[in-house]
């Protein structure tokens, strides 16, 4: 096992026409599970691109352990990855496709054997040995994909978004398996995907990627507690985060139509982003941020409810209890803590610290 | 009622396609005083294989079937090693440059073959293979190259790249690539392309014809053009029809051995579908 380094790695396609990576410095530290979330077309699958091999970067260094493996080609980078299509060879047994890996290494047909066999069986595909990839459901595919990498043992293992094909049951199970199987291994684990659940879930880590840069790197609960630009606070969390356009003046947040004052007593002029988690809004009065709204729509969410609320012209997000009375047309006094809102400079979107 | 209008209409269709194969084997069958009696037998009266017989005897005849296997198999095989070359480094190119390259391989390919037959005996002269079967295979692989990548470019480009991709992590070389995963993928569109151009180089006249001056060169549609009888007036059509049955023969088993391997859809289960 090994850390994975990558230092100001720049990405470019169509001749330098679209950007995918641009400046990504990133350490993934040894035995650790790293998870890389974005949205579709930020460069998080270039990125592990880039780690396995598929790609050249246009700039900057990969190093895994102590090798700067830029020219390595990917067999010789001792990685493996799992892709989301699984993408097995159709052609060959599943015993064939864990073992080729092994075999075009020059280990020994009874060696082979032996390991196939093993990881066969932690893998719980032991019996399928002898069926081909189209005979599987997918998410015996899946576990194959997953044999033919742990088989080889690798330093690091790549993960391209390796449960999105799956239906939603088998998901959720497949992924505290993952999670602990990798544990057990303390292996390396780069892991892409745009799921936040399997992100905050499954990782030691998160990095989060938008537009080819990188926002924040942190454990799963610093990236929700405390986003260090906009657009993770907008990406990370189950309920989105309510954001609001407007200006600090004189200590107070003036919403851009100045249809709502927040008094912060934050000490910055300016325009800005405000971020407030719905579930950081309460009913009632007291906690620092005093407000009257009107309720407008309320979306059952289980043991919660989101209600959507009107304040002037802005409209804002409340997680209440499942069994909290109201309706429609209700009007309700809500309040939070000046310690719960985000502060985002609205040309950067980086967070301001200025309370 | 569709099934009841077009099985009769499939028949007709068949009876039309095969009738002058039925024709040729009849004729060919038939002892040779019988070829031309009136009115016309379809059945023949009594099966002789004197015409057989007679083909073998008076000309080279296995050695034009021999002539003809060697070009026809050497120059299917080098088309599709070539194809297969090309198709898969077109696969690495962007779609748009892939494309423009085979449509300018299409332009070759549509000029027709008879204008080319001067340019080639001149290249074929300078290189010294006149009588040689390799030139023979070299302008027939020329002539069917663009018709090769062309299958085998749009059978490639069916196979997920993401194969590719695990398989240079598992540390298959191209070659490896290529020949272990690529090719096996594609068995059915190179059978396809096997069978056809086998059948192109197996019929082919006039370039072989040109080639090949030497008689003892001749390949089978070469070989059946210079059958002759006793006078120049005399065309032996009982013979004719016997080599031409005797010729068909190859092609019909070159396509039902691949038949299997034409019908076989194997992608299935590359990726989830």
């Amino acid at each position: 096992m090994a850390k994975v380094v990558l230092e100001k790695v720049t990405k470019t396609f169509m001749g330098g026409r679209v950007s995918a990576l641009k400046d990504v410095t990133l350490e993934v530290p040894h035995g650790k599970f790293v998870t890389v979330l974005g949205p579709s077309g930020c460069g998080k699958s270039t990125l592990l691109r880039l780690v396995a091999g598929l790609e050249k970067p246009d700039m900057g260094e990969i190093r895994i352990g102590d090798r700067r493996v830029n020219d390595l080609p990917p067999a010789k980078r001792n990685v493996a990855m799992v892709f989301q299509n699984y993408a097995l060879y159709p052609h060959m047994r599943v015993a064939d496709n864990i073992a080729i890996g092994l075999r075009l290494r020059g280990y020994s047909a009874e060696g082979t054997k032996r390991k196939v066999a093993e990881v066969a069986e932690m893998l719980g595909i032991d019996r399928l040995l002898d069926r081909y990839p189209r005979q599987l459901s997918g998410g015996q595919q899946q576990r194959v994909a997953l044999a033919r990498a742990l088989v080889r043992e690798p330093e690091v293992f790549l993960l391209d978004e390796p449960l999105s094909n799956l239906d939603a049951q088998i998901r959720e199970q497949t992924r505290s398996e993952l999670k602990r199987l990798f544990k057990e291994l303390g292996a390396t684990v780069i892991y892409v995907t745009h799921d936040q659940a399997e992100a905050m879930t499954m990782s030691d880590m998160v990095v989060v990627i938008e537009a080819g840069e990188v926002r924040q790197v942190g454990t799963p609960e610093l990236i929700y507690r405390d986003p260090r630009h906009r657009f993770v606070a907008e990406f990370v969390g189950i309920q989105r985060i309510n954001i609001l356009e407007g200006d600090l003046k004189g200590g107070d947040f003036i919403a851009a139509d100045e249809g709502l004052v927040i008094p912060l007593a934050a000490f910055h002029q300016g325009r800005v982003y405000l971020g407030i988690r719905p579930e950081a809004i309460h009913v009632g009065e007291g906690m620092g941020v005093d407000l009257v709204a009107q309720v407008t729509h309320i979306e059952p969410l289980g043991p919660n409810k989101t209600l959507f609320v009107k304040i002037g012209t802005k409209e804002l997000k409340v997680l209440v209890r499942a069994d909290f009375e109201v309706k429609v047309g209700d009007t309700l006094g809500i309040t939070f803590s000046p310690g719960d809102v985000y502060l985002f400079d609205a040309e950067t979107g980086r967070r301001l610290y200025v309370r | 009622m569709r099934r009841a209008l077009l099985l009769p209409l499939g028949l007709l269709v068949v009876i039309y396609c095969l009738f002058p194969f039925f024709w040729t084997v009849v004729t060919a069958l038939k002892p040779p005083q019988e070829v031309f009696s009136l009115p016309i037998r379809y059945l023949p009266k009594a099966l002789s294989a004197e015409n057989f017989v007679e083909v073998f005897h008076k000309r080279p005849f296995s050695r034009y079937i021999f002539n003809s296997l060697i070009v026809a198999t050497g120059g299917t095989l080098l088309t599709l090693v070539l194809a297969s070359l090309v198709a898969f480094r077109l696969r690495y190119m962007p779609v748009q440059r892939a494309l423009s390259f085979q449509r300018w391989l299409l332009v070759g390919a549509i000029v027709p073959p008879t204008l080319l037959v001067i340019p080639i005996f001149v290249v074929i002269k300078a290189l010294g293979l006149i009588n040689n079967p390799l030139g023979l295979i070299l302008s027939y692989c020329f002539l069917n190259l663009p018709f090769g990548v062309w299958m085998l470019y749009a059978a490639f480009s069916r196979i997920p790249k993401e194969l590719d991709e695990a398989a240079m992590i598992d540390g298959f070389s191209w070659g490896g690539i290529l020949l272990r995963i690529i090719l096996p993928l594609s068995r059915a569109a190179l059978a396809v392309s096997a069978a056809l151009i086998f059948i192109f180089c197996w019929n082919e006249f006039l370039i072989a014809l040109t080639l090949m001056p030497d008689q003892n060169r001749y390949t089978v549609p070469v070989g059946i053009s210079m059958l002759s009888g006793a006078s120049i007036y005399e065309i032996p059509w009982g013979q004719i029809n016997a080599a031409v049955t005797l010729t068909t023969l190859p092609v019909i088993l070159t396509v039902a051995l691949l038949e299997r391997w034409i019908v076989e859809g194997l992608t299935a289960g590359a990726i989830k579908g």
